[in-house]
């Protein structure tokens, strides 16, 4: 599903509001004699010794771009405390069907998420790196095996560089399930302790970094402590790739400083909302970090944690999708649960029976034939008993988009309650999955 | 001020509801509505060790783990650690 999304997105910037990761007007491959020219590999960035760059990327305030946000200082300042030999783990495994980020700095930019990978291993003292991508993003996959070919063809000293392919599935993209894939396993999440900073990849103290994460850390390493600073909100310093969809007129992956009102985002970036309507709700962060409703745009709310938090959601991939108020919203909540439902990696009986059921719920609330029973124990399930429950976030982002679904659209699932629907169409508009109707016959 | 606990962790991977946990130590131990052990409080005092220890023993799959931990006293993670009573699943 994934897969389809991937070779579906056509993003175009048209409007940069802080370059730093991205080049505005430039869509194309940057070779690395491009990169060279633009100060890429510059003696500078590798003039600090493994033990300053992990203080200078602390000292940054760089946080993980992967949905988690964790401050990557600290991530490595971890494993760099485990013992030797140590492993890099790129995750490029864009598994968010809403996101196109990574791919699009991956088709763009090879290089500079490279040298944050190379980076990193220095920072850590790694000797080998592991590529993580799905097995379908065959033109990413091109994208970085030239990279790499550019770099040996300069005699470059690297560490030992290895490519690890999974099927695209939504879990796959999990750090746990990166690691298990790498050694040979289903790209699977599995229970931690132990994490992957303990024992990764070959059972070695694994640093998995997500793809736009490491594309910070070379301008970093360029320019100092402070640079990441200069713009965005203090507690998420820097731009955010934010991949832009659903029914807006101009779709796109765009790099903004973090803080951004999202109304901004909507309408000077976006160019607003297709024919002029009204927006019914977003997703903002990814399937996984939750609905927000309109009035949170009314109100300023803007990406960053602070803002989004009170909503119940969080800034998560950077993907956001808004859904217009002339289709039936109830239609895409229903799917969505369905989506966590079919992509349980089918590990944790909670989340294999939890996410179904929650699913089936939301069937019957669109089909106006929930009792009330199932309506308090949907609000029980996704409020106390599942979040917190799985081996990895998945029955967490499942729960999160089944609450902040029935705030959302308490309104529309009244409507359904009285029969007959909303008179809307119930055709999906969430990325992946376009034009989609949900099958409730049974 | 810091103290020691016991502290319980149940591998979802494992767990396959045999709902033992629940049986012998419903301090710790819920079932939700599909039968999986739900932890009601992560931390236990510590005189609960040795029922813990014997919860984990109990469990056919070994999805159960206890280690003792030193805990500052601030409280712990609210969406975890909630007095069992205020949470009690229907029956099956």
């Amino acid at each position: 599903m994934a897969t389809e999304q991937q070779q579906r997105a056509t993003p175009h910037d048209t409007i940069d509001e802080a370059p730093r990761l991205l080049i505005p007007g430039v869509t194309r491959r940057e070779s690395l004699l491009e990169y060279r020219s633009r100060g890429g590999y510059a003696p500078e960035g590798w003039a600090w010794s493994p033990e300053e760059l992990r203080d200078l990327i602390a000292a940054s305030g760089l946080r993980g771009r992967g949905g988690a946000a964790f401050p990557t200082g600290r991530k490595w300042h971890g494993v760099a405390a485990q013992p030797a030999p140590r492993v890099v783990l790129v995750n490029a495994a864009e598994s968010e069907p809403a996101s196109a980020k990574d791919r699009t700095l991956l088709l763009r930019r090879p290089h500079l998420v490279l040298e944050g990978a190379l980076l990193a291993a220095r920072a850590i003292e790694a000797r080998e790196i592991v590529l993580y991508l799905h097995a379908t993003a065959t033109e990413v996959r091109a994208s970085l095996e030239l990279a790499l070919r550019e770099l040996r063809a300069e005699g470059a000293r690297m560490p030992h560089v290895r490519i690890v392919t999974a099927p695209p599935s939504y879990v796959a993209g999990e750090s746990s399930a990166a690691v298990r894939r790498a050694n040979g396993g289903p790209a699977k999440p599995t229970f931690k302790p132990p994490r992957p900073s303990e024992r990764g990849v070959g059972n070695r103290p694994t640093l998995v970094q997500n793809v736009e994460t490491l594309a910070n850390v070379p301008l970093i390493a360029r320019h100092g402590p402070s640079w990441l600073r200069d713009v965005g909100s203090p507690s998420l310093p820097g731009t955010l790739l934010v991949t832009l969809s659903g029914a807006v007129n101009r779709p796109g992956v765009y790099e903004v400083p973090s803080g951004v009102p999202l109304r901004h985002i909507v309408e000077d970036l976006g160019g607003g909302v297709i024919g002029g309507a009204s927006i019914q709700a977003m997703l903002v962060g990814g399937y996984f970090a939750g609905w927000l409703p309109p009035e949170a745009l009314e109100q300023g709310a803007r990406l960053e944690p602070e803002s989004l938090r009170p909503w119940g959601v969080s800034v998560g991939s950077g993907a956001i999708v808004v859904v217009p108020d002339w289709i039936c919203g109830l239609a895409q909540a229903a799917w969505l649960m369905r989506f966590f439902a079919d992509e349980s990696a089918e590990q944790c009986g909670t989340c294999l029976y939890g996410t179904r059921a929650m699913a089936d719920v939301f069937s019957k609330l669109l089909r106006g034939t929930a009792s009330q029973s199932e309506c308090d124990r949907l609000r029980l399930w996704a409020e106390r008993m599942l979040p917190g429950r799985g081996a990895c976030g998945h029955l967490d982002g499942a729960a999160i988009a089944a609450r902040t679904a029935l705030e959302v659209f308490a309104d529309d699932i009244k409507r359904h309650a009285l029969g007959g629907g909303c008179g809307r169409p119930e055709t999906v508009i969430l990325p992946g999955f376009e034009g989609g109707v949900l099958d409730v016959a049974a | 001020m810091s103290q020691r606990k016991v502290r319980i962790r149940v591998d979802p991977t494992r767990c396959t509801a045999f709902g033992f946990c629940a049986e012998f130590l419903p301090e710790s131990f819920a079932l939700d509505d599909w039968g999986y052990a739900w932890l009601q409080a992560r931390e236990l005092p510590l005189e609960l060790e040795s029922l813990a220890r014997e919860a984990a023993r109990l469990c056919p799959t070994g999805a159960i783990s206890v280690e003792i931990v030193t805990v500052e006293d601030e409280p712990e993670d609210t969406a975890t650690a909630r007095p069992a009573s205020s949470l009690r699943p229907r029956q099956r």
